[in-house]
């Protein structure tokens, strides 16, 4: 059994969610300022340090994602809206 | 002030890949992407200069003038949604004079049986649909089975076609996917007569060719289409034929023999091809019998294989990694139906059935052999254009399958180069193996970043390619 604590104040629960239907293999508990993951299986420092990495860029792909919304939005209106010439 | 314009992202090893909507990239150092996210005004002023030119970034007072250039963007490369339904394939028989191991199609491989093939009434009904798709530009591609064995009907359908289109003057291209077993003097005389493009198989040296590809005589497949596409090329030229492979669990470690037997063919191009899981392919588990991640080791030497060639003065391209690359190189897409977005199912091909049913794709009809007709769109002899490619069916079809909405595709750096095949999700679903096509784009689409990555050579080959030049064109 191998646990990593994730600081809540860099991580959110879709971060989370996400990393976890792409590896599911693991529970998460929720603390007041921290999230535990608990996996059924042991692994290197080097290992850890990957699932942290992978965490963190789904993070970063949220903070994106969201931020993105609106001009996409404008965006497709845009380019796919019909032209109209009055 | 800079601000940033929708991309999306991906580390690629010690790097990381940005990707537009439009399908612009650019690699970035990783220590770089905080600062970048967060307060884009903090880059440096090359870095900014390329996010700028690329559409990653935008200075705030001109937001209308860099989204209207990315919106145009945006359109050019969905412009083959304007232009509805351009592939027709007609099957024309089930009846086959090989019996492959993994035929796609189900195929009927003994006697001849007249009642597999499509008659006369429905090719006519056929020919009238397709002239009233709205695409200028018309393929009609003949399947079978073995196309050759309903010659007459292929023949019937050519000229009915050709008066037809003597009012409608659009531009027809004709496609004949044969195994090149039986083309005698008169076929071939014909084919050439009407300017008809060949497309057949060649899975690899006779030894693989012929594992799967199994004669019903006691004569070689190999031998025999061989000897044919030599004579097609040498009386014809290399531009009226090309090939497709299928990659098997005896070809998979074998790729770079493959490649040397298209060579030696004369061919100029390969599509490394994996096994659909349809047809014989699905009920024998051939489709199974390596994989995605045995696929993807196999298919990056067989391209570093063909890269080497071509950096050594021999042109020889491959399709998958082609029909990415236009996407990736240039503002444009490809009429590739099996990667679009929104599917190209129904919109970008369609398939009419020997006894007149129409469906979305060439895979479709292989499952309504099987009585699964759920992407059976309609019947030429029952319903009108309209009925059937204005059916609620093809509508929730297409609108259900854009990757751009699809939750399962957020986030994805490949979206603007990547699609949905409808059909292939279906029976992915179908046989417990969802995802196995994502996984391969994915697979091929990481492949080809990380060797633009590696070496601008091979970015130059990747070039030559989209261009359909030499390689060494291309360098001067």
């Amino acid at each position: 059994m191998k646990k990593i604590v994730l600081s809540k104040s860099l991580l959110s629960r879709n971060a989370i969610v996400n990393y976890l239907a792409k590896s599911p293999i693991f529970t998460v508990e929720e603390l007041e300022s921290e999230w535990i993951l608990i996996f059924s299986i042991d692994f290197s420092v080097e290992e850890e340090n990957t699932i942290k990495k992978k965490i963190f860029e789904e993070e970063q792909r949220l903070f994106l994602e969201n931020q993105f919304v609106i001009i996409r939005n404008i965006l497709y209106r845009k380019a796919f809206s019909p032209i109209n010439d009055g | 002030m800079v601000k940033l314009l929708p991309f999306r992202f991906k580390y690629l090893g010690n790097t990381l890949l940005l990707v537009n909507e439009v399908g612009q990239f650019l690699y970035l150092d990783p220590l770089l992407f905080t600062d970048l996210i967060t307060n884009p005004t903090l880059i440096n002023e090359d870095l900014k200069f390329e996010m700028l030119g690329k559409g990653f970034l935008y200075e705030e007072e001109y937001f209308e003038q860099a989204t209207d250039e990315l919106a145009i963007k945006l359109r050019t490369k969905k412009e083959f949604l304007s232009n509805f339904t351009s592939l027709h394939i007609v099957v024309l028989t089930q009846n086959c004079n090989s019996n492959c191991s993994y035929c796609h199609a189900s195929s009927h491989s003994a006697s001849i049986d007249k009642s597999l093939n499509m008659d006369i009434k429905t090719a006519r009904k056929v020919c009238e649909t397709i002239m009233q798709t709205p695409s200028q530009s018309i393929k009609i591609e003949f399947q079978g089975g073995e196309p050759t064995l309903n010659f007459n009907v292929l023949a019937y359908i050519v000229e009915y076609l050709e008066a037809l289109n003597r009012r409608t003057k659009k531009y027809l291209e004709f496609v004949i996917c044969t195994n090149l077993l039986e083309i005698d003097k008169p076929i071939f005389e014909y084919l050439k007569k009407h300017n008809i493009y060949i497309s057949t198989s060649i899975d690899g040296p006779q030894d693989i060719h012929d594992k799967h590809r199994r004669p019903i005589n006691k004569y070689s497949n190999y031998l025999l289409a061989e000897a044919n596409i030599k004579k097609i090329i040498n009386t014809w030229g290399k531009d009226k034929l090309s090939a497709l492979m299928t990659i098997t669990k005896e070809s998979l470690n074998r790729l770079g023999e493959c490649v040397d037997t298209y060579i030696s063919l004369g061919l100029d191009s390969i599509f490394f091809r994996p096994i659909n899981p349809y047809g014989l392919a699905e009920k024998s588990r051939t489709f199974s019998s390596y994989s995605v991640e045995q696929y993807l080791v196999a298919y990056e030497q067989g391209l570093r294989y063909i890269l080497g060639l071509n950096l050594n003065g021999i042109c020889i391209r491959e399709e998958y990694a082609t029909i990415f690359l236009r996407k990736i190189l240039t503002p444009f897409s490809t009429g590739f139906v099996d990667i679009q977005s929104p599917t190209g199912n129904g919109i970008g091909c369609a398939v009419y059935d020997i006894d007149g049913n129409v469906y979305v794709s060439d895979e479709s009809r292989m499952l309504g052999r099987l009585g699964d007709y759920s992407f059976c769109i309609g019947n030429v002899l029952e319903d009108n254009y309209k009925e059937i490619f204005n059916s609620e069916k093809l509508h929730n079809l297409v609108t259900d399958n854009i990757i751009e909405a699809d939750y399962r595709c957020w986030g994805c750096p490949y979206i603007p180069y990547c699609g949905r095949d409808a059909v292939r999700s279906y029976q992915e679903k179908r046989l417990s193996v969802e995802g196995s096509n994502c996984n391969i784009h994915k697979g091929i689409l990481d492949i080809l970043f990380s060797l633009i990555r590696e070496n601008t050579d091979y970015e130059t080959v990747f070039w030559s390619w989209v261009t359909a030049r030499n390689y060494k064109d291309v360098v001067l």
